[in-house]
């Protein structure tokens, strides 16, 4: 029992694999000057509120102002007494904000704030059989110094060593979100966890947000096949005939073997009576067939239906 | 509450039938291609889809309310999320963590103390 214990101990005070040596030579010179973000809202929090705090923490900062306690009836789930990470990220969305999962790494996180961005971080303060998960907000970094700064819990610009950190947040994958106002893209940024983070905000928000949304993933991939469709999709759904058929007739002249370009093009020219071209663009995605072709058939159907009428 | 529960679990089979029987008689509406399959080569069915997504939130919203969130904030609180974010918390939320604080801290310590009592490093409770 005793020896047992020791090795115990010695887990407890023994892993001390440096965070900081890990990370590549090309990064420690990348981030070596510090950065802190100064004006972000703090919101001190005990008695298990620290996913409200975080949350009001970094949708302040992002110019949607709350508080901790507006936000307990959307996150706070009182028999775990605490917030799970899901409604955090659905919470956000209800705030006309978009959440937007970092990679789980050092670098990006580093880069999100270097970039004026707090990122919400879950960590387990405890161990993997002793949990003690915390949501807190990462401000700032000192790689000289081998510390972050924090806003956490009752612990305002906490500065805590990397490795310490990095230890906690590993053992929540290393999850972490950055919070976006419908335009701004995130520093490190991944198409398809974009079109993705912005679909998942479609059903909550204004439509002009959704556009605007959209519209800075295809600055920022102009060729995108999903993000120009997705937005095609959303014109229709706002019966925006003609700028959803001007969106799918660029997708299937930039991927003229998408299907489903085709298909949705062709689909959205019936409805404005232009037939013919319907016609052609259904038998495209015909042509080139995949797993919705049963669809593709539909829609040529459709289409040879409206015409007789 | 219960009652409510019922009458919406009551109008979920109603439009199970209805929609299988619209299913037998009528073939597939033609549509777009919708925003979630767009990065999914992969056809799903629409309706099986649907229905699935649905009764998955009546789910998630029973299991928050039976957590002790108020029944009032629960459905809001679903439909905040995606269909696949739904999916996850059926399958798992249980083993999901719930981020809190750092109040654990104090037991933290005394199992620490403990163990270095046990360990003979101290002798705070002599009994062990």
């Amino acid at each position: 029992m005793r020896v047992f214990s020791l090795v115990l101990l010695l887990n407890l005070v023994a892993c001390t694999t440096g965070t900081v040596t890990r990370l590549q030579n090309a990064e420690l010179v990348e981030y070596q000057s510090p950065a802190l973000l100064t004006d972000i809202p703090f919101f001190p929090q005990d008695a298990y509120q620290c996913g409200p705090a975080a949350l009001a923490t970094v949708l302040s900062a992002s110019n949607q102002s709350t508080v901790p306690d507006e936000l307990v009836d959307e996150v706070y789930v009182p028999a775990r007494q605490g917030s799970l990470q899901i409604e955090m990220l659905a919470s956000t969305r209800r705030h006309g904000r978009i959440p937007y999962l970092i990679d789980p790494d050092l670098a990006s996180l580093m880069d999100e704030v270097r970039n004026g961005r707090p990122v919400l971080v879950l960590q387990n303060l405890g161990l993997g059989w002793f949990p003690r998960w915390h949501y807190a907000v990462v401000i700032g970094y000192d790689l000289a110094g081998e510390e972050l700064v924090l806003h956490s819990g009752l612990r305002r610009n906490y500065e805590l060593n990397m490795n310490v950190f990095e230890r906690t947040w590993n053992r929540s994958e290393h999850w972490g979100f950055v919070v976006l106002t419908p335009g701004e893209l995130p520093a490190g940024v991944d198409e398809i966890r974009y079109l993705e983070a912005v679909a998942a905000f479609e059903p909550l928000a204004d439509f002009a947000a959704v556009e605007a949304a959209y519209l800075a993933g295809i600055r920022r991939w102009p060729d995108s096949f999903s993000l120009n469709a997705a937005l095609g999709n959303s014109y229709y759904s706002q019966g925006m005939l003609q700028d959803a058929a001007e969106r799918f007739r660029q997708v299937t002249t930039q991927h003229p073997d998408s299907a489903d370009g085709h298909n949705n093009l062709a689909f959205v020219l019936s409805e404005l009576g232009e037939y013919q071209a319907a016609m052609d663009h259904a038998g495209r995605a015909i042509a080139i067939g995949g797993s919705r072709i049963e669809l593709y058939r539909e829609t040529l159907r459709q289409i040879q239906q409206a015409m007789t009428r | 509450m219960l009652r409510q529960g019922a009458t919406r679990k009551f109008q979920a089979y109603l439009l199970i039938i209805t929609m299988l029987g619209f299913g037998a008689t009528a073939p597939a509406m033609a549509d777009l291609v919708p925003t979630r399959d767009l990065v999914n080569a992969e056809q799903v069915d629409a309706k099986k889809d649907q229905l699935r997504s649905m009764f998955a939130r009546e789910d998630v919203r029973d299991t928050l309310i039976n957590l002790g969130v108020n029944p009032e904030n629960a459905l809001d609180r679903v439909d905040a999320m995606t269909d696949a974010e739904v999916a996850s918390m059926v399958e798992n939320i249980e083993a999901m963590p719930a981020g809190a604080d750092a109040l654990g801290t104090i037991a933290i310590i005394l199992v620490i103390v403990i163990l270095l009592d046990v360990a003979g490093v101290t002798d705070i409770f002599p009994g062990l």
